[in-house]
């Protein structure tokens, strides 16, 4: 039964979330815009040589998601905290992870939505070839999203309540994300060139294993960040 | 090879050694204010009880 | 209740300077010894006295690392400031290590593979370690609050911790390429004496910083504790 209610709370918060955004539209819009105004520059800054902008497509696209993401993560406790919104959220019964996994479905669906587009705009600039693994292409994306997601959430519980979020955000997070990167970003390059050396499949292991480990260290660990 | 080799040992030596005698000061300034601040404001010595 | 019970009292001076001394001297005496008994390689010549200084240094930081995180943990659990206190001092000196480690590491890199710096497995992944707690740092920087900087820093540091093993596992793969550092492997005994005195005598330094910061960190707080009880209007 208590955890029926807890379902019913995680819906709750994510609704609201996602209702405030679908409200707005001006956050998702901006961020979105702000994801491909960064793979614009990417193809300034790589390019014009075709070769070599397909070579870095999957560095770019992942580096504009995270930078993107950032804005994402904060805005998410910012709202909250304009209208002194978090402290009667936290006064509500239920345990404290329910705010946590209600915002981290929120963020998902933000941040997928926004990389979609991303990506999308990516596999134009960047004239990359869609290859015939592409179901495992977006299973990778899908995982790299879920890590970027965890700590990003987690994180910006944090510094967005501290002096100067804007650097500590991405301060703290970016050094945890090393592993999510290498592993999205290697993977994502091997299957756009057909996965040859199969080495693929060890990459979204360690991406499956690196967001479980973290999605429950996180969870575990988010009463007594939100707490206080 | 030998002789370019010894610059490299003495500077890593070098680095080593400024940097512990560097923080050891730092750490002993750090102290030696903290304790000032104490005395200041309780108007004792640290560790002779305090004032709750 | 407006202030929390102080739970952390202002050290009094003890023989820490003496200790402190000791293990200088220490540092200096493993240090003789190990240039004394160590024959130059007939490849690297000299070079590999670098090492008898870059990694004890590796091995220090990753016992302040160890550190935090068991603090880390048992601050979580009892709540008690004094283990938030000696978890962010073990965190100060283990960065310092670090840094160190990464500098000497360079140095040794420029004369042994003619590069101050390859993205080889493990230097990569202390470079990695070094940012975490860079950030682990600038967060105690940012926030006031004792209690709040205690239990973020907490969960900053174990997750961080953590992440140093997954980061060791991508970096590795993703150099799979590079040829691992050799040089350990055809080392002499005697080269490894000298490698655990030397480590030996980092430890004792090691423990000094970290006393010393902590003593500080714990003044400052039986301190702000003194004067928040005085403009309360309490004793004194």
């Amino acid at each position: 039964m208590a955890f029926r209610d807890d379902v019913r709370r995680i819906r709750a918060i994510a609704w609201k979330d996602l209702t405030t955004e679908r409200r707005s539209k001006a956050g998702f819009n901006s961020v979105a815009a702000l994801g491909v105004t960064i793979l614009v520059l990417f193809g300034f800054a790589l390019g014009p040589d075709a070769q070599a902008l397909r070579d870095a497509a999957a560095g770019a696209l992942w580096l504009s998601a995270l930078f993107a993401g950032v804005l994402a993560f904060n805005r998410s406790y910012q709202v909250e905290l304009e209208s002194g919104a978090l402290d009667q959220l936290l006064q509500y019964p239920g345990p404290r992870w329910v705010i946590y996994v209600g915002k981290l479905i929120a963020n998902s669906l933000f941040v997928g939505l926004m990389l979609i587009i991303v990506i999308a705009v990516g596999i134009a600039l960047f004239q990359v070839s869609i290859p015939a693994a592409w179901p495992s292409l977006l299973g990778v994306f899908a995982l790299g999203a879920v890590g970027l997601v965890v700590l990003g959430t987690f994180y910006a519980a944090m510094a967005s309540r501290s002096r100067a979020r804007e650097v500590l955000l991405p301060l703290l997070l970016f050094p945890m994300l090393v592993p999510v990167l290498l592993a999205a970003i290697s993977a994502s390059k091997a299957l756009l060139v057909g996965d040859m050396m199969h080495e693929a499949g060890a990459w979204i292991k360690l991406l499956g294993a690196y967001d479980l480990i973290f999605f429950v260290a996180t969870l575990w660990a988010f009463e007594y960040v939100i707490e206080v | 090879m030998e002789a370019s080799n010894w610059a490299y040992v003495t500077a890593a030596y070098a680095v080593t050694w400024v940097l512990v005698l560097g923080y050891m000061a730092y750490a002993r300034r750090a102290l030696q204010r903290a304790r000032a601040e104490y005395r200041r404001v309780t108007g004792h010595e640290p560790g002779e009880g305090d004032a709750v | 209740m407006t202030t929390a019970a102080p739970t952390v009292e202002a050290p009094r001076p003890a023989r820490w300077p003496v200790f402190g001394a000791v293990s200088l001297a220490a540092l200096v005496a493993t240090q003789v010894f190990s240039f004394l008994t160590s024959p130059p390689d007939q490849n690297m010549g000299q070079l590999e006295k670098i090492l008898y200084v870059h990694v004890p240094a590796a091995w220090v930081m990753f016992v302040c690392f160890a550190i935090v995180l068991v603090y880390s943990l048992r601050f979580l659990w009892k709540g008690r400031e004094d283990d938030d206190l000696l978890a962010a001092a073990a965190a100060e000196v283990g960065a310092i290590f670090n840094g160190l480690t990464l500098v000497l590491g360079m140095i040794w890199g420029k004369p042994a593979w003619g590069v101050w710096w390859v993205w080889d497995a493990r230097l990569t992944s202390t470079l990695v370690l070094f940012l975490v707690f860079v950030g682990y740092l600038a967060l105690r920087a940012f926030v006031e609050d004792p209690q709040r900087r205690g239990q973020w820093s907490a969960a900053v540091g174990i997750l961080g911790a953590l992440n140093v093993p997954i980061v060791w596992m991508s970096v590795t793969w993703w150099r799979t390429l590079h040829q691992m550092p050799s040089s350990m492997r055809s080392m002499a005994k005697i080269y490894w004496v000298g490698m655990f005195a030397n480590f030996g005598a980092f430890l004792l330094v090691m423990a000094y910083f970290i006393r010393r910061r902590y003593d500080a960190a714990c003044t400052v707080r039986a301190a702000e504790h003194a004067s928040q009880a005085a403009a309360l209007g309490g004793l004194d």
